[in-house]
């Protein structure tokens, strides 16, 4: 059964030995939103966005994606499912060329099947040459078709963050992860980059992000959901969230404890 | 931004960073002997490091630092250790495989002679690092070893001692008990400058603290008065 609620985490649980970092953590983010998730430094933000891409498993709690259980599945099945999240360009990905890093992309390719790569060349032939037009459609959409056979390592900062953005749209995703995609980037790119994401409410894509530049988060996001000491401590606009006491001390608190 | 006499540590205008974009523009910090200046903000404000430029690590861009009305800007941490300045950083800051009393010691490395008066005078504001001292330094619990790095920090008796982030990560309890030793620590002379995420906590116990937004001075005040502005919340969440 399909939900409406792109998400819906309920009672969610981990630790790591004696540290709760998400201890019964409940919400939900509705499709078609740019949801922000945010709180002081050890919330347990970070800790949550693992647990929904698969990467953690949860102690306890249920999370369901568009209506179906995933909580305990593996990462590969999750991104399977139409949840992408960005990756850091590690090393390796740093020597491909940037549209080679946009080709490594796509799920469920034919080609990646032994039989089908052996019995027919025409049918993964085809495909690939969509993901290739597909990609050079999104290499035009982020500005970085110059760049197509530039080494993604020699991009700047700004560009690499749009190269893991493009690489996990992708994917075509239904739910996009982007954990502080403004993290390091030159503050006169960061309006670039907002409006890029911004973009992607008009498709229909529903985005769960982490980001302490609270510049952003208002701009971008709506509802904006506060964790504190691995929970919920309050949902709404961003005008909400600041005029709520309790936030306001968590935030002044600074640490979990 | 409130006046302030000209003090034992002044930072002005200082702009660094770790790359071309500078993280910390134009920020100013002073503060006295005997006072605990405590520099707050929201994540990622720079706040750790306008403490990390002062003490040398990294080369402002623009700005000066003056150490007892002497320019100080760009010297080496080294330099600024002979000099009398002390940093006690967050991570790193005891050497786990030595004693607590070799932490100690180490931290007197300058020292040619004197060094038991130290560790006894070190050890008079922190009676519980006393306890520990044949023990080694990867045993002690985070308070301790927080306690521990902040002695190791006055052995050389500086007039200015760094902490950035004490508290990071410890207890309530411990959290009090090491501001209670920040205050000992001031009541001895020592000007010290503390980098905070819990600002309730530091607002509680420092004389002055600077706000740090987005890698600017946002406002300073008594700590006492800036814990009572209603505007305090808003610094921290934007708006």
């Amino acid at each position: 059964m399909t939900d409406d609620l792109a998400l819906r985490v309920t009672g969610v649980s981990r630790s790591f030995g004696g540290l709760h970092a998400v201890a019964g953590c409940s919400f939900t983010v509705r499709r078609g939103t740019i949801t922000g998730l945010i709180g002081p430094n050890g919330a347990g933000k970070s800790t949550m966005l693992n647990l929904l891409a698969g990467a953690l498993q949860p102690d306890e709690g249920s999370i369901r994606f568009f209506g179906g259980e995933i909580a305990r599945l593996p990462s590969f099945q999750i991104a399977r499912l139409g949840m992408a999240r960005t990756f850091q360009l590690s090393s390796e990905f740093a020597r491909m060329t940037v549209l080679e890093n946009l080709m490594v992309a796509p799920l469920n390719q034919r080609g990646d099947s032994v039989w089908a790569a052996l019995l027919g060349p025409r049918i993964w032939k085809r495909e690939e040459r969509e993901h290739v037009a597909s990609a050079w459609s999104l290499l035009q959409r982020f500005n970085l078709v110059h760049l197509a056979h530039e080494y993604a390592g020699n991009l700047s900062g700004g560009q690499k963050r749009l190269l893991e953005l493009a690489r996990a749209l992708h994917m075509k995703p239904r739910l996009l992860l982007l954990d502080e995609p403004m993290a390091g980037v030159n503050p006169a790119l960061i309006s670039q980059l907002t409006d890029y994401i911004a973009a992607l409410k008009g498709e229909g894509l529903t985005v769960v992000m982490v980001e302490h530049e609270m510049g952003t988060v208002e701009r971008l996001c709506d509802p904006v959901i506060v964790m504190a000491q691995g929970r919920v401590l309050a949902e709404g606009s961003m005008a909400e969230i600041r005029a709520n006491e309790a936030v306001v001390t968590a935030y002044l608190s600074g640490q979990r404890v | 931004m409130a006046t302030r006499r000209d003090g034992v540590l002044r930072a002005e205008g200082i702009t660094a960073g770790y790359g071309p974009v500078p993280i910390v523009r134009e920020a100013s910090i002073s503060a006295e002997a005997g006072q605990i200046v405590a520099i707050l903000g929201p994540n990622g404000a720079g706040k750790s490091t306008l403490l990390k430029t002062i003490f040398g690590y990294l080369k402002p861009q623009a700005g000066h630092v003056f150490l007892q009305g002497v320019e100080v800007t760009g010297l080496a941490p080294e330099a600024l250790v002979s000099r009398g300045i002390g940093y006690v950083p967050q991570v790193g800051n005891v050497f786990p495989t030595l004693t607590v009393r070799e932490n100690l010691e180490m931290g007197a490395y300058l020292r040619h002679g004197g060094v038991q008066e130290r560790v006894e005078a070190v050890l008079s504001i922190f009676p519980d690092v006393g306890k520990a001292l044949e023990r080694r330094a990867g045993t002690l619990s985070g308070g301790q070893r927080s306690m521990l790095a902040m002695g190791r920090g006055l052995m050389l008796d500086p007039t200015v001692l760094l902490l950035d982030e004490p508290t990071a990560g410890l207890a309530p309890e411990y959290t009090r008990e090491v501001w209670r030793q920040i205050q000992r620590v001031a009541e001895s002379g020592t000007a010290v400058v503390v980098v905070e995420q819990n600002a309730t906590a530091a607002l509680q116990a420092a004389d002055w603290a600077y706000i740090l937004v987005a890698g600017r001075n946002r406002h300073d005040d008594r700590a006492g008065t800036l814990l009572d502005n209603p505007d305090l919340g808003r610094m921290f969440l934007g708006g």
